[in-house]
């Protein structure tokens, strides 16, 4: 309170500003300690929500113990600007949330096994929280029923060939970039840009798993404190910005030297990385789900406006997977495969609605009903993925 | 014997859970990275295949008898080595590499076609004034292949087995060199066969290590000596002798380490867990 | 038997021979029909048998070796036939119809002058003894040709056999004019009689192939045993769930031409015969795990019992599993038969024994099985059942290399007729029966 009203004696008003610090103090001790209380409370509480309060430099509260199984996470966005959080197992996405937006919070239902997890923090250079995941009868049990893993060994043998052959697609594009942009040729790398970020993102699902080098590879600018003037903003938006917003290969040869190396490596780290039935199912999921939930909004490529590509292209992983669980699906779950099929051709035909000879629209000229639109189809699809997991007698996330 | 409803229900669980259900659960997952390193390999030797065969028939068409005997047995090669896959299209395997004693009408058989119809034009008729329309058919025949590979998803006992489904070749065709009985290019061939299984024995090397040591140590010594022998024939540009020149005691020589290797890697399915 | 050494050696020996003679009584259960072991055996004296009186009647409305009990040894043979014209095709029919009567019957051998050739080989000696001898007669699609008139009344299913996708039929080893089946209790008297068939016949046949088989013996059943079928060289029971050849409407329906039926009038009473010699890769089949033989074949292996039964004669339930998770849909039983209301015109009478030859090039055994199947329609039964097996797993372990196609004769009556006597009568009336 800067000046007292002209009609209060001043020795009042100091007790009154007194009495309310005290107040304040009071209430927000009692606050604090019901906080603390509810909040371990709740992470006792496998039927309650975890709530997990994101600042601008640090996350509240940043070690959890929850048991194993369902566990329903609140995060708050008390930042001001849009995060996502992670739970990683090492370097591996087990669950994640993306673009909560600032003031608001999300819920996370996550399905957990257990161990010993890492937990994101909003901007990458916060620190990390810890979560500590405890065994109960009912994980032990499950982990004793799991369905004969032989028959998924095909399937996962062929997405680990897929990921092999698309791995090598996009290190050469990104190889026949960065040859344009070190020839200072614009119209050529802005041209090549498409067909690299189209093949990244068939290997996206599984690619975001590895959260470190696919923060590398693809993050957004808003990731990082400084945003496009982050010493640490690089990968493809670094470029793309370069080429559709400065218009220009200024500054970019090392951009794409550093991105041909994280490419090359995360080839690499994505056959040596082994994918449980589980994960593979999951990781279409959630990128079908983040298409629904946020990516309509045009966020990822907002330089380029080239969304519809790579929505083309995740569906593209996703129907790969599918396709690989098809024999089973069609004796274990004939009814979700049908309504996968129905809403993963329904997505396909209005994005194809917008390729004209090979070109998708800009996405700044898809207007806001047709965003909706798109994001209600791969929400049906979102949900229809759901089913695989019970269908095949896995636990699912 | 009298059972309980819910003991007689497990009993035909059990009868219809494939036993690797029981055996290895977090390592059968182990066998994603070995299967598809494999399929890699097979698209990699079926990808050559479509190459070589291309310049192999376009030297049948134009008549260069020369060029074509030349890359008759070097294309085979790569078909040879991927034979536990090629065969599960029975219908394209008859069509690419039946021999002549398939047929009941023999060389006249018009189902007689593939890389042993030619070679028959080749080295017995020296002639392949005719022999357009089946070199055309072979190279329709390893495309279609090519395709039906990279559609296919591998069935792990099948990648397995195939070490010892290579072996079984060598043992029952070409320790007599009633293979490629024209041109006496049966090494290659057999060569070929033994290069596959030890690919795959290479894949799964480290898992069945873990079970068994002195099992990998034997298959080791066992390849090693067939390769020994072969390589006494090996020629100059890195082919083989013709089959006559394989002297009686290397011929028996060969027989003990192949029968052996077949009898030792049939047990690597069940090492692994697999049916 | 410690102080043999030092005891006087036939002390020593007696000692022995009791020891043996103790051995023996313990042995009383076994198939040894010398238990005098303790009489002084010579190392080349035959083996006995109490069975070489057993004999088969020739004259019926069929001819034996069909639904006849199989005995353990087996032999058939294809014919090419020399005869020129009608008149040494009947005297080819007339010399085997007097040959087998003698052969199935037994008795002594005709005594000649000594400076003539012998009329029988002696292998059995002075006097023929039947041994369970049944020989069958069969004519193949080329005795149909422009030779002896007999087009129109060729039965209307029997063509020469073409080669299924596994084949590797060789020339050699496939068809005929006319196959004779020979069966009886040992490989001996199979040999003596295709012997006196070959030496009365020299100008009017043609040895064109030959395979023998055998089926392994079991020790006599228990009362209220089960009969069980005799395994193959896969190690797998044989003829499951043949059709019950006691059972005369059964065989009525499934083995023999009906009269009336749609088939020439003279071969009613007769039957279609598939004969297939198919080679196994036995070494490969003994390196395949138990599971996999199980699988493939679908039956349990020491048991012969389906994967859902008990004893081999229990009836599988396909219902009850209708994705295979039990019995794989590509096993061998379930493709052969598929046990559907349609599938019960496709049944055919199985009665194979299992050969043994040589060794092949790459010292591989060649060993396999003779496959022979009676049937009223060829085309509904061995045709159909072969043609749903067409890519069945076992394929991998088998390479069918002859064999063919022919059709059993009908039975002779009486010792007036003889075989083969309807189709030549049909033949002159030169009409389409």
């Amino acid at each position: 309170m800067s000046n007292p009203a002209p009609s209060m004696p001043p020795r009042l008003l100091r007790v009154a500003v007194a009495g309310s610090v005290i107040l304040m103090v009071a209430a927000g001790g009692l606050f604090y300690y019901a906080s603390k209380a509810a909040s371990s409370k709740r992470a006792e509480n496998a039927g309650g929500e975890i709530v997990v309060t994101i600042h601008p430099k640090s996350c509240e509260p940043n070690n959890l113990t929850v048991p194993a199984g369902k566990a329903r996470f609140k995060i708050v966005n008390a930042s001001d600007r849009a995060v996502e959080w992670e739970i990683l197992d090492g370097v591996l996405v087990v669950e994640e949330r993306e673009n909560i937006v600032p003031g608001l919070s999300q819920i996370i239902n996550a399905n957990l096994q257990p161990g010993d997890y890492a937990i994101t923090c909003g901007l990458l250079s916060n620190p990390r929280g810890t979560l500590h995941v405890t065994p109960t009868a009912a994980s032990d049990a499950l982990a004793k029923a799991k369905p004969s893993m032989v028959n998924f060994v095909g399937p996962l043998s062929e997405y680990r060939v897929y990921l092999s052959m698309q791995g090598s697609a996009v290190i050469q594009a990104v190889t026949d970039l960065q040859a344009a942009i070190k020839a200072g040729d614009l119209a050529q790398a802005r041209s090549l840009y498409l067909p690299a970020r189209t093949a990244y993102q068939h290997i996206a699902p599984a690619a975001q798993r590895l959260a470190e080098l696919n923060n590398r590879i693809e993050a957004r600018a808003d990731y990082y404190e400084k945003r496009e003037q982050d010493p640490g903003f690089g990968g493809f938006h670094r470029l793309e910005y370069g080429l559709f917003q400065q218009n220009s290969t200024d500054g970019l040869n090392p951009v794409a030297d550093k991105l041909l190396a994280d490419v090359t490596a995360m080839k690499k780290e994505l056959l040596a990385q082994q994918l449980p039935p589980e994960q593979l199912i999951t990781i279409i999921q959630r990128n079908i789900r983040s298409l629904a939930d946020t990516r309509t909004s045009g966020e990822e490529e907002r330089y380029s406006h080239s969304d519809l590509n790579g929505f083309a292209a995740n569906l593209e992983g996703t129907r790969k997977v599918v396709d690989l669980l098809r024999p089973l699906l069609t004796k274990s779950g004939p009814d979700v495969l049908a309504k996968i099929d129905t809403a993963a051709d329904a997505l396909n035909n209005q994005i194809q609605g917008f390729n004209h000879q090979d070109n998708y629209i800009a996405y700044d000229q898809i207007d806001a009903s047709q965003r909706q639109q798109l994001a209600e189809r791969a929400k049906a699809l979102a949900d229809a993925l759901n089913g695989i997991s019970p269908a095949l007698g896995l636990s699912g996330q | 014997m009298k059972k309980t409803p819910l003991a007689l229900l497990m009993t035909l669980g059990l009868l219809s859970t494939p036993f690797s259900a029981f055996a290895a659960t977090p390592s059968t997952l182990d066998l994603v990275a070995p299967i598809s390193d494999y399929k890699i390999y097979v698209t990699e030797e079926v990808d050559k295949l479509v190459t070589e065969t291309q310049k192999f028939t376009d030297a049948i068409k134009k008549g260069d008898i020369a060029t074509a005997k030349k890359l008759y047995a070097p294309t085979r090669v790569h078909y040879e080595s991927i034979e536990p896959i090629a065969e599960l299209f029975s219908d394209l395997d008859a069509s690419i590499d039946s021999r002549v004693d398939d047929h009941e009408k023999g060389v006249t058989a018009e189902d007689f076609t593939g890389f042993h119809r030619l070679e028959y034009a080749l080295y017995d008729q020296n002639n392949v004034k005719d022999s357009g329309p089946v070199a055309d058919q072979l190279i329709k025949d390893v495309k279609d292949l090519q395709a039906r590979i990279a559609s296919l998803t591998f069935p792990p006992e099948k990648v397995v087995g195939g070490a010892a489904a290579l072996m079984e070749e060598v043992a029952a065709t070409k320790i007599s060199g009633e293979e490629d009985r024209y041109s006496h290019t049966d090494l290659y061939d057999f060569q070929g066969n033994v290069d596959g299984a030890k690919k795959i024995v290479d894949l799964f090397r480290s898992q069945i290590e873990k079970s068994d040591k002195a099992f990998v140590a034997k298959v080791d010594k066992n390849f090693a000596t067939v390769d020994k022998i072969l390589a006494k024939y090996k020629t100059k540009d890195g082919g083989f002798e013709t089959y006559d020149k394989v002297k009686d005691a290397d011929r028996k020589a060969l027989v003990g380490p192949v029968n052996t290797l077949a009898e030792d890697l049939s047990t690597l399915r069940g090492k692994l867990g697999l049916n | 038997m410690s102080d043999s050494d030092n005891a006087p050696l036939s002390l020593h020996r007696r000692k022995v021979l009791m020891g043996l003679g103790a051995a023996g009584a313990a042995l009383a259960g076994s198939t040894l029909t010398c238990p005098a072991m303790a009489a002084e055996v010579k190392v080349t004296e035959a083996p006995h048998s109490d069975k070489t009186q057993d004999r088969h009647a020739y004259e019926g409305v069929h001819q034996a070796g069909i639904v006849t009990p199989r005995p353990a040894a087996g032999m058939m043979v294809s014919f090419d036939v020399l005869a020129q014209d009608n008149e040494d095709l009947e005297r080819l029919f007339r010399t085997l119809d007097q040959r087998i009567r003698f052969l199935m019957q037994g008795g002594p051998v005709a005594e000649v002058d000594p400076k003539l050739p012998p009329p029988d080989s002696g292998i059995l000696g002075p006097v023929v003894t039947p041994d369970n001898l049944t020989i069958t007669v069969s004519v193949g699609n080329s005795l149909f040709d422009e030779r002896f008139g007999l087009e129109h009344v060729k039965p209307k299913r029997l063509s020469q056999m073409v080669g299924f996708p596994n084949d590797a039929l060789e020339p050699d080893f496939c068809h005929g004019d006319l196959t004779l089946q020979f069966c009886s209790n040992s490989a001996d008297s199979n040999i003596h009689a295709v012997r006196d068939i070959v030496k009365n016949l020299p100008d009017l046949l043609f040895v064109r192939w030959k395979q023998e088989g055998t089926v392994p013996a079991q020790p006599p059943l228990k009362p209220g045993e089960p009969a069980q079928s005799a395994r193959n060289f896969l190690g797998f029971r044989d003829g499951s769930a043949n059709p019950d050849s006691n059972d005369a409407k059964a065989m009525d329906a499934i083995v023999w031409v009906q009269s009336g039926s749609d088939e020439p009038a003279w071969a009613a009473h007769g039957s279609y015969q598939a004969v297939r010699v198919i080679r196994n890769f036995v070494e490969r089949w003994d390196r395949t795990p138990l599971q996999e033989q199980e699988s493939i074949f679908g039956r349990k292996k020491p048991t012969g019992a389906p994967m859902d039964g008990k004893a081999e004669t229990d009836v599988p339930n396909y219902h009850k599993d209708p994705e295979g998770k039990l019995t794989k849909l590509d096993s061998h039983i379930r493709l052969a038969n598929p046990r559907t209301p349609e599938s019960q015109a496709n049944l055919i009478l199985r009665r194979p024994f299992n050969y043994s030859n040589g060794v092949n090039k790459n010292g591989q055994l060649d060993m396999g099985l003779l496959f022979i199947c009676y049937q009223a329609d060829l085309e509904k039964g061995f045709i159909t059942v072969q043609t749903r097996l067409n890519g069945e797993p076992l394929e991998e372990y088998l390479k069918p290399i002859g064999g063919g196609y022919f059709f059993t004769l009908p039975g002779v009556t009486s010792d007036k007729d003889f075989i083969g006597r309807s189709l030549l009568a049909a033949a002159k009336t030169k009409t389409v029966a």
